[in-house]
C-alpha cells in the first residue's frame, strides 16, 4: 500500500528513457536550430564591425586581386618564357585572352601581430565572364553572405550590395579596373616595364605542374591597388601545360588609417590566397546581374 | 550551479552543454508530458519542441528558478496546447464520423518501465486540470500560489485540484480503482 507521500516520492522522480530514434532526432534538430540561431547572433553582434569595415577600403581588395594577376601576367611577358625550356610566356597572355570564363575562390585572411582576426577572414567566389563582366560573391566564417560585388565594363559600373545592411553602392570602374575587365591586358604593360619578377621554379599545385613567379613592393601595384600598403609580395603559379593561372598568393603589411582603426592603429597583415581555378566554364547571365531588392538604399 | 554554467556556456555558443542538458533532463521532461497526454508519442513530440525551441532561444534566456522546473513549466505549456488541439480534432471527428472518435488509440510505443506505465494509465483517468497540477507542483517545483497565477485560478483551487488529484491517484495506484 502506497501512502500519499511515497505516491508524491513517486511521481517526482519518474523517468522514462528516451527511444534511441527520438533522442537523435530532438538533439540533432537542437544542435541545427542552436546553430543557425548562433548565425543570426553572430551576424547581429558583429554588424557594427562589419558595417564599418564594408563602408572601408578593405573590401578594395577584392579588385587588387585581378590588378595582381595582371600585373604578374604583364611582368612575365616581358619575362621572355616560364623556365627557357620552350613554354612561350606570351602563351600565358594569349591563354588568358582566349579564356571566356573563369571561376575560382578567393580567401582572404586578416592579421595583426602575427594573430589571426577571426572575424575578419572571408572566402569569395568569383566568376569572371569576358561576355558580361566580373562578379564576387563573399562570405564570412559562419557562410554569411557579406556582399556581392560586380564590375561592368559594358556598364562602366562598379556595384557592392550588403545583404547584412540593405546598403548597396556603386560608382564608375576604376582605369585598372576597366582594363582587367576589358581584358586589355596590354594598357598596363607600359608601367610594369621596370618591375622585376623573380622565379620560383617548378612545383606542384593540386596535382598540377607549375611554374612560379614572384613580385615584391611592385610599385604599379602601389599605383593601382586602392588601398596604400607598406610592402607588399605576390606570387602566381601557371599550369605548365595550359599556360593558365592556377594559384595566386599576395601578401600585404597595410598601414593604412582605413584599415587599423580596428586595430588600434597597428599595421595588419592581409593574404589573399586565388585557387581552385576554372577556365572556360558557362557561367548563367543572371550571375552578373545586379538584383537590388527594394527597401535596400544606396550609400556614397 | 552545474545548471547556470551550463547555460552560460550555451549562450557562449557551446553545443557540448547544449547535448548536456538535454541528456540531464530528457528522461524527466519526457515522463512529464507522458503523464500529462497519455499518448508516448504525443510525449515525444512535445518534448522535441519544447527542447529545439529551447536551443533557439536559449541566448535570450533569463531564468528565475531552476532550469528544471524551466523546461517542465514549458513541457505543461506545450502539452495543453496539444490536448486542445486534440479537443478540437476531436470534435471535428465526431461531427465527421462519431464512431470513430470513440476508438481510444493509446500508444503503440512500449513503455518498458512498469511502474511508469501505470502512472500513465492513472494520470489519464484524472482530469487535465488536476493532471497539470500535479506535474507543475511534483515535476516542476512550483507553489501553489505559482501554479494559480499561471492558471488564472484562486490558490484554494489549486490546493483543492492537487489534493482531490493525488487521492485518486492512490487510489488508482494501490490498486483500489482500476479503470
Amino acid at each position: 500500500m502506497r501512502s500519499a507521500e511515497n505516491i508524491e516520492k513517486f511521481i517526482k522522480n519518474v523517468r522514462c528513457k528516451a527511444s534511441a530514434e527520438m533522442h537523435k532526432r530532438t538533439l540533432n534538430d537542437a544542435l541545427e536550430v542552436h546553430s543557425q540561431s548562433r548565425k543570426v547572433e553572430w551576424a547581429a553582434a558583429h554588424s557594427n564591425i562589419w558595417r564599418t569595415i564594408m563602408t572601408s577600403k578593405i573590401t578594395k581588395l577584392s579588385s587588387a586581386a585581378l590588378i595582381i594577376i595582371a600585373i604578374m601576367v604583364s611582368m612575365i611577358y616581358f619575362g621572355g618564357s616560364i623556365d627557357g625550356s620552350g613554354v612561350a610566356l606570351a602563351d600565358v597572355i594569349r591563354s588568358i585572352q582566349s579564356a571566356s570564363s573563369a571561376v575560382w575562390h578567393e580567401q582572404r585572411v586578416i592579421a595583426c601581430n602575427g594573430e589571426e582576426l577571426p572575424f575578419l577572414k572571408s572566402d569569395a567566389v568569383r566568376y569572371y565572364s569576358l561576355e558580361y563582366g566580373g562578379m564576387e560573391a563573399m562570405y564570412n566564417k559562419e557562410d554569411l553572405l557579406l556582399h556581392q560585388a560586380y564590375w561592368l565594363p559594358e556598364e562602366n559600373v562598379y556595384l557592392d550590395v550588403a545583404p547584412l545592411f540593405k546598403q548597396y553602392k556603386r560608382r564608375e570602374l576604376t582605369e585598372a579596373e576597366r582594363a582587367i575587365g576589358g581584358r586589355s591586358v596590354e594598357a598596363i604593360v607600359e608601367l610594369v616595364k621596370s618591375e622585376k619578377t623573380t622565379k620560383l621554379g617548378r612545383s606542384k599545385i593540386d596535382g598540377r605542374e607549375a611554374e612560379g613567379f614572384e613580385i615584391k613592393n611592385s610599385r604599379i601595384a602601389g599605383a593601382l591597388v586602392p588601398v596604400a600598403f607598406d610592402s607588399l609580395t605576390a606570387r602566381l603559379w601557371i599550369d605548365v601545360e595550359t599556360s593558365l593561372p592556377l594559384r595566386y598568393e599576395a601578401e600585404l603589411v597595410i598601414s593604412d588609417r582605413h584599415i587599423t582603426f580596428f586595430t588600434g592603429g597597428k599595421a595588419v597583415e592581409v593574404k589573399v590566397t586565388g585557387d581552385q581555378f576554372q577556365w572556360d566554364v558557362e557561367l548563367e547571365p543572371g550571375i552578373f546581374e545586379p538584383n537590388i531588392p527594394p527597401g535596400y538604399t544606396a550609400v556614397e | 550551479m552545474e545548471d547556470r554554467l551550463l547555460i552560460w556556456k550555451l549562450k557562449k555558443g557551446s553545443n557540448e552543454a547544449l547535448c548536456r542538458i538535454y541528456e540531464k533532463y530528457e528522461e524527466h521532461l519526457l515522463a512529464s508530458a507522458i503523464s500529462l497526454l497519455y499518448d508516448v508519442g504525443s510525449a515525444e513530440d512535445v518534448v522535441h519542441d519544447v527542447f529545439v525551441s529551447f536551443a533557439q532561444s536559449a541566448d535570450k534566456l533569463k531564468l528565475n528558478g531552476n532550469l528544471k522546473g524551466y523546461l517542465t513549466r514549458c513541457v505543461v505549456n506545450l502539452a495543453r496546447d496539444k490536448i486542445r488541439a486534440m479537443q478540437r480534432h476531436r470534435v471535428r471527428l465526431n461531427e465527421a464520423n462519431p464512431a470513430e472518435s470513440d476508438v481510444q488509440q493509446p500508444s503503440q510505443a512500449v513503455i518498458r518501465d512498469e511502474e511508469l506505465d501505470r502512472l500513465r494509465r492513472a494520470m489519464g483517468s484524472l482530469p487535465y486540470e488536476q493532471r497539470e497540477t500535479i506535474v507543475l507542483h511534483l515535476r516542476g517545483d512550483m507553489t501553489f500560489r505559482a501554479i494559480a497565477r499561471l492558471q488564472g485560478v484562486s490558490t484554494n483551487t489549486v490546493c483543492s485540484r492537487y489534493r482531490y488529484g493525488l487521492d485518486k491517484l492512490r487510489l488508482l495506484l494501490n490498486g483500489e480503482v482500476i479503470r
